[in-house]
């Protein structure tokens, strides 16, 4: 295989794995989000301090338990693996897991701020419409939000593109299933092929440069 | 519908005692100065304030209240509009509509069409709410109250907005649309003429509390709590008996005797409402005949009260069977005139005075 297909697997799979934690994070992101904007319960602070967490600790600290919970004896993997049959340590089923994690706050965050900012009067003028709470989340909350939404969909996706130490930790180095760009990029480094280095590593540049770019103008619109 | 609201809310510095149980038909007023607890009365009715210690029950069904959870604002079949227009930006007018329109929950539901054409939202459905000017954002947000199905809607100074040719022509509507379908109305104005006309109860928000009160009642004490809001005036009830379609005068009686006022009264109530300013009754101890104003009543002095405000005027209530008129005269007059307690007078009103909100 030479070097340049390697490089487009490793990209695709990165593509691939970014697409889809992005795909979970919005599905996910949003109802987590409104709880955390609106509730009163106590319990919303230590859960903020859990999504938020990623953001403090190095990636490989939480590689590190997410892959004893994968395990095959792990919490999670006993589950996966013993009763679905889907090994989840060192797969891009695993991957996406612990991608997703990762990559939760950067999605959550933004979306609870934007929730937090909303005028509050026109969930009221909602209510008083008769429509329900799962009616004026989805018919108000978030068409409201649609500008936030883009954009942290768009930081989960650029963020996932930009992991390492995660995926290093549970996915390891499988050419076409684990192997992202970054891990790609340590390997080329590793050979002393610094050519190869340049090229991922300038793409990579490249990439997040101007998705965040675009990303703010579009927030300022 | 028998609404009851019972209990107290505090805000900081603000408290609420709420003594409302009434059995609601047709337009009640909600009258009292600003910062009195209108708009939290309507909060607690509408659901807003659901963990509030305050109950509220609707025909017989706990809304809110000690044991049981509170039935969340959606389901309480009432309609809110709110001083400000709470239109949502990312729908068009017409998308404001549907939303309304969509609504699943008992109630009365209006046809999209009669609603369209009385407010003559018409143009404007196509137009984001920003394109929009305030009196039309306002239409669109009362018209969009109306279609949602209700049981009662709740009207926050719908007008305030509204140039006083619409807000003619709408008050009439909404009182119509109340009576035929049976939807009661409680009906939040800072403007005692507007709200009273079109009004058959009349709460009251002061000192803290809020509570119906006997309309005649409003202007008993001189300068009572609803004429803090607006001016010294009396409260009077009369009845429609017709219009005079050649002047463009209704006639109602009062205690016997006729008022004539301005426009087509007949789509109000049975009963009608109205204030009085007392700067705008003059009186006389005589008699008067040849003079161009039409509302002449008769009465005796029942009390007379300095004023704190004006120096030289002096307030004079005059009673005319069970009810009374203010009228502002100055201490000038008094001495000349003799006027005191006992005194049989006659009260000439101007017909300006009687602005009502039809």
């Amino acid at each position: 295989m030479g070097i340049a297909a390697d490089i487009a697997e490793a990209a695709w799979v990165t593509g691939l794995l970014a697409l889809v934690t992005t795909a979970i994070l919005l599905l996910v992101s949003p109802p987590l989000a409104w709880w955390m904007a609106r509730t009163a319960s106590k319990w919303r602070a230590p859960v903020e301090a859990v999504v938020a967490l990623p953001l403090v600790l190095p990636p490989t600290v939480l590689g590190f338990y997410l892959l004893l919970a994968f395990a095959p004896s792990g919490p999670l993997g006993a589950v996966s693996h013993g009763l679905l049959g889907v090994p989840l340590a060192f797969t891009f089923t695993g991957l996406v897991i612990g991608s997703a994690i990762y990559s939760l706050p950067f999605v959550t965050g933004p979306l609870a701020s934007a929730f937090r900012a909303m005028d509050w009067q026109l969930l009221e003028a909602a209510a008083s419409l008769g429509a329900s709470r799962s009616g004026r989340f989805l018919r108000l909350v978030l068409p409201l939000n649609r500008r936030a939404l883009i954009a942290a969909g768009v930081l989960g996706f650029a963020h996932t593109v930009g992991e390492f130490g995660i995926v290093l930790m549970i996915g390891g180095n499988i050419p076409g299933e684990t192997r992202v760009l970054s891990i790609a990029l340590f390997d080329r480094v590793e050979m002393l092929d610094y050519g190869g280095a340049h090229l991922i590593a300038g793409s990579l540049l490249a990439f997040s440069l101007i998705v965040l770019t675009a990303t703010y103008r579009w927030l300022r619109l | 519908m028998q609404l009851a609201v019972q209990g107290r809310i505090e805000r900081g510095d603000f408290a609420l005692q709420a003594d409302v149980d009434a059995d609601v038909v047709g337009v009640t007023a909600l009258v009292g100065a600003s910062g009195t607890g209108k708009s939290t009365l309507l909060r607690l009715i509408a659901g807003f304030e659901a963990n509030a210690p305050v109950g509220v029950q609707a025909d017989g069904e706990q809304w809110q209240g000690e044991g049981g959870a509170p039935v969340p604002a959606h389901r309480r079949a009432v309609g809110t509009v709110f001083q400000e227009s709470r239109l949502f930006p990312h729908l068009t007018a017409r998308g404001n509509l549907d939303f309304a329109a969509r609504a699943k929950r008992d109630g009365v539901r209006l046809p999209f069409s009669e609603v369209v054409e009385f407010l003559d939202l018409g143009p404007l459905l196509d137009l984001q709410p920003h394109q929009l000017s305030g009196g039309q954002r306002q239409r669109v947000a009362l018209g969009r109250t109306l279609l949602a199905p209700a049981k009662l809607w709740l009207f926050d100074e719908p007008m305030s907005a509204l140039d006083p040719a619409s807000r003619r022509e709408i008050a009439p509507y909404l009182t119509a649309l109340c009576r035929r379908h049976d939807v009661p109305i409680v009906y939040v104005s800072h403007s005692l003429p507007e709200v009273l006309s079109i009004a058959e109860q009349v709460w009251l928000a002061a000192d803290g509390r809020v509570a119906p009160v006997d309309p005649g009642a409003l202007g008993m004490s001189f300068l009572g709590p609803a004429a803090a809001d607006t001016e010294a005036g009396a409260v009077i009830a009369c009845r429609f008996e017709r219009y005079d379609a050649k002047y463009g005068l209704s006639e109602l009686a009062f205690e016997g005797a006729t008022l004539y006022v301005p426009g087509d009264l007949s789509a109000a109530g049975p009963r009608i409402l109205l204030h009085i300013p007392a700067r705008d009754v003059s009186l006389s101890t005589v008699p008067v005949h040849h003079v161009s104003i039409l509302n002449r009543v008769d009465g005796m002095i029942e009390a007379t009260e300095a004023t704190a405000d004006q120096r030289g005027a002096v307030l004079v209530r005059v009673g005319r069977g069970e009810q009374h008129l203010l009228a502002r005269v100055t201490q000038r007059s008094m001495d000349e005139l003799g006027l005191h307690a006992g005194v049989k007078v006659q009260a000439l009103i101007k017909s300006v005075a009687l602005r009502t909100g039809l």
